[in-house]
């Protein structure tokens, strides 16, 4: 127990302390999807906001990872960099791991370096944040540090509709992605079924256009004037930059980005059907370096994920529509390679060799890891019971020859 | 106790409770104060030595939430004082919360103490209004609205709002599960959207499970007890909303259908209009504006349950020509707009993206 002196000692201390050393307030009110341009911009989903944040990072210190081991691709073992990661960040931000919401995960591919957007809290004061994993630790990114420019995608609280007391409309942003000098922005509004694409310049100028997309929906066998796009990203298809897109209830569209004009209503071309009561997450581009072929990877929440070559999703013919036309109710259209991913929470590739996931482990869910694994196929060994892993089992392709990994 | 909601104006009142000195080998009694208003951490009792060597290597110290299996402290800065470590967390320590500080200087024996962070008065929080509120909804409603008392914690509306059969059987997965839940700002407006997919009639669902909402039925919405607030504090008990099914309602929205009242200039009645479908109460507090004589907006209480819409005015009605202004992206519960019905057909999209004015003379 504390005697009076000290007491009084504290108030006094409370007049010789005007100001914090920590003499920043974050810019975040929220960070949700994450995105980097071709250099080291980062780009913040932020919908409680309803802005899109642009932190050149240059000046923060990004760090090269290279010495950093992910696994040995070439035995299929990936390598877990963290146990518990809502364990160690809760450490680092004094909370509880119920109290850490990680909402979104990037690799900055020219140092490999991943970063996090989490969350501190799960009510509206949740302080949001930014972390980067370097070398095997996590740090708190000083955003501060960081250029900072803002471009507003929704409503924001303005004098006018502070004064006449109405709730707001928000972008829950559930999509950022950077291509050629423009990024794109996709979200679920809480008051608007609405299937707007928002499209803008980076570096940010007045310019914002937005698109309606019209799709046939194989599911309703009629055409789906309006869902949101959940996940998204630009490919280049039979030479033309095209946007493909995941919507809510599992089309796969592609739509030539030329085509997404301010203003304009655009009729996608629906060429595949991820199946019925299933919710993508993410949809991100790699290369296969065994056949060199390009692709997409899909993960949801209710399925494994799915691998989509862009050579087939540019060759796919649009699915059937129109009258006659029955429903269709499990995966379609364009051919998909199933992964044998589980638990995936967040995922991105760091380069031809490796993705890294944000996942629940295969043996114990409550275990949330940060995990690599080797491409082409995100399959790491150790998490499948497979012959080649039993100690007197049969290992035709010498991968207990191999030496022990010796990690750093 | 005085309690202020605001992050910047904080005031925790009371504070800390135990110290526990481990076996101390220190040169003196070592203690720890909270100045909450600072939100320091002050330790006395250090040596002049002690202190630089804590100041020169900050890792000797560890700042923790109780109980936690990592061995990483928290993110701080330390300073010196005239007598003491000012230890300045990067976050506030959390309410209700335990943390442990720890020193752990070489060659001497280590030094804890735990630190317990006065809690808020938590209230329960209460469900206190359900849109749309109207004894029938059409079976393809495709938003519900959940308001409740107190910030709720995100992440569990998922697993603790259920939607259940009158016999009582759950209807499973009506709702889109997106990984965002669907908050206002204030996280006590919550907004559940009904999958798209089980909303279309006739296909999909139908040939499994059937559609989410049958007409002519009957279905409870029940809120669990286990639903809890922010700060932690659960519903308490489980709380049920009936919903009655009606037809589904599957056309454009047309404003010429809704009948205005028009109040006579010089009184203080409001501008009232009946609307023929039930309209989203959140896109009708945003997106119907009244524009007097004069151009600008009239900026009057606005009331709406969705089936009307009203605005009182600030001062008695001057007469004129008002103007009533809908944004085209105004929805009806079933999501249909002024361009299209919800299920529209092909090049249904795209039909209105001008505003529509309709006069209110007021005489």
């Amino acid at each position: 127990m504390f005697s009076t002196k000290s007491l009084f000692a504290a108030s006094a201390l409370a007049f010789t302390l005007t100001t914090s050393v920590f003499a920043q307030d974050s810019v975040l009110e929220s960070a949700g999807a994450l995105a980097f341009d071709d250099g080291n911009v980062l780009f913040v989903g932020d919908g409680e906001a309803g802005l899109v944040h642009a932190f050149d990072l240059t000046s923060y210190g990004l760090s090269d990872q290279k010495n950093y081991r992910l696994g040995r691709a070439q035995t299929f073992e990936g390598r877990t960099i963290f146990n518990n990661l809502d364990h160690e960040i809760g450490a680092l931000i004094g909370v509880e791991p119920e109290d850490v919401i990680i909402n979104d995960m990037v690799v900055h591919k020219e140092t490999r370096q991943v970063f996090l957007s989490v969350h501190r809290g799960r009510g509206p004061d949740a302080e949001a944040m930014i972390i980067a994993v370097n070398n095997g630790n996590l740090e708190l990114v000083d955003l501060n540090s960081a250029t900072h420019s803002s471009k507003s995608v929704g409503p924001v609280p303005t004098t006018e509709t502070l004064e006449f007391g109405q709730t707001l409309n928000m972008l829950a942003i559930t999509d950022i992605d950077y291509y050629n000098g423009e990024i794109l922005v996709a979200g679920v509004s809480n008051e608007e079924f609405s299937s707007k694409l928002r499209r803008m310049p980076y570096p940010f100028t007045d310019e914002i256009s937005t698109s309606s997309v019209e799709i046939w929906h194989a599911v309703h066998a009629q055409y789906e004037t309006r869902a949101p796009i959940i996940s998204q990203t630009v490919a280049m298809l039979n030479g033309e930059p095209t946007l493909v897109a995941v919507y809510a209830c599992t089309p796969i569209v592609r739509i030539p980005l030329s085509e997404l004009k301010d203003g304009a209503q655009v009729r996608g071309t629906m060429i595949g059907e991820m199946g019925f009561g299933n919710t993508p997450l993410d949809i991100v581009p790699y290369t296969n370096s065994w056949d060199k072929s390009e692709n997409v990877v899909v993960t949801n929440t209710n399925r494994s994920a799915a691998s989509l070559s862009l050579e087939a999703l540019a060759s796919a013919e649009a699915m059937p529509h129109g009258e006659g036309v029955k429903p269709v109710f499990s995966v379609a259209g364009v051919q998909q390679f199933q992964l044998p991913m589980s638990g995936t929470l967040h995922l991105d590739t760091v380069d031809d060799a490796f993705a890294v996931v944000v996942r629940r482990s295969p043996e114990d869910p409550r275990n949330i890891q940060l995990h690599t694994l080797p491409l082409p196929f995100f399959f790491d060994r150790a998490d499948h019971v497979v012959e080649m892993n039993f100690e007197d089992g049969p290992d035709p392709f010498g991968y207990k020859s191999a030496p022990p990994l010796d990690y750093n | 106790m005085h309690q202020m909601t605001q992050k910047p104006f904080w005031v925790w009142q009371v504070l800390i409770a135990t110290l526990i000195f481990v076996q101390s080998a220190f040169a003196e009694e070592i203690s720890v104060q909270f100045d909450a208003a600072e939100e320091i951490l002050v330790i006395h009792g250090l040596s002049p030595s002690e202190q630089s060597e804590l100041l020169a290597k900050p890792d000797f110290l560890r700042l923790q939430i109780a109980g936690q299996s990592s061995a990483r402290s928290m993110l701080m800065k330390l300073a010196g004082a005239e007598d003491a470590v000012h230890v300045h967390p990067r976050f506030s320590l959390r309410h209700g919360k335990q943390y442990v500080l720890a020193i752990s200087l070489p060659d001497r024996e280590g030094f804890e103490t735990k630190l317990l962070v006065a809690d808020d008065i938590r209230k329960p929080p209460r469900l206190v209004k359900f849109e749309p509120s109207h004894a029938v909804i059409p079976a393809n409603i495709l938003r519900l609205y959940l308001m409740f008392s107190e910030p709720i914690a995100r992440g569990q509306a998922g697993k603790f709002v259920t939607l259940h059969h009158s016999d009582g059987t759950i209807v499973q997965s009506p709702f889109l599960n997106l990984s965002t839940e669907l908050w206002d700002q204030s996280q006590k407006r919550l907004t559940l959207l009904f999958d798209p997919g089980r909303m279309k009639e006739g296909v999909g669902p139908n040939v499994s499970a059937g559609p989410p909402l049958e007409p002519g039925e009957s279905y409870r919405l029940v809120v669990s007890g286990d639903l809890e607030s922010a700060a932690g504090e659960p519903v308490g008990q489980d709380v049920a909303v009936s919903l009655r099914i009606g037809h589904a309602k599957n056309d454009p929205i047309n404003p010429q259908e809704w009948e205005i009242q028009m109040p006579k200039a010089g009184s203080k009645e409001p501008v009232s209009i009946a609307f023929d479908r039930i309209i989203d109460t959140a896109a009708a507090r945003r997106m119907l504006k009244l524009v007097g004589p004069d151009g600008y907006r009239v900026p009057g209480g606005i009331h709406t349950d969705g089936g009307g819409w009203s605005i009182f005015p600030p001062a008695i009605w001057k007469a004129g020509l008002y103007t009533l202004e809908i944004d085209p992206e105004l929805e009806d519960v079933s999501g249909n707009n002024l361009r299209t019905a919800f299920d529209g057909g092909e090049g249904a999209i795209g039909k209105v993206t001008e505003p529509i004015f309709m006069n209110v003379p007021i005489d």
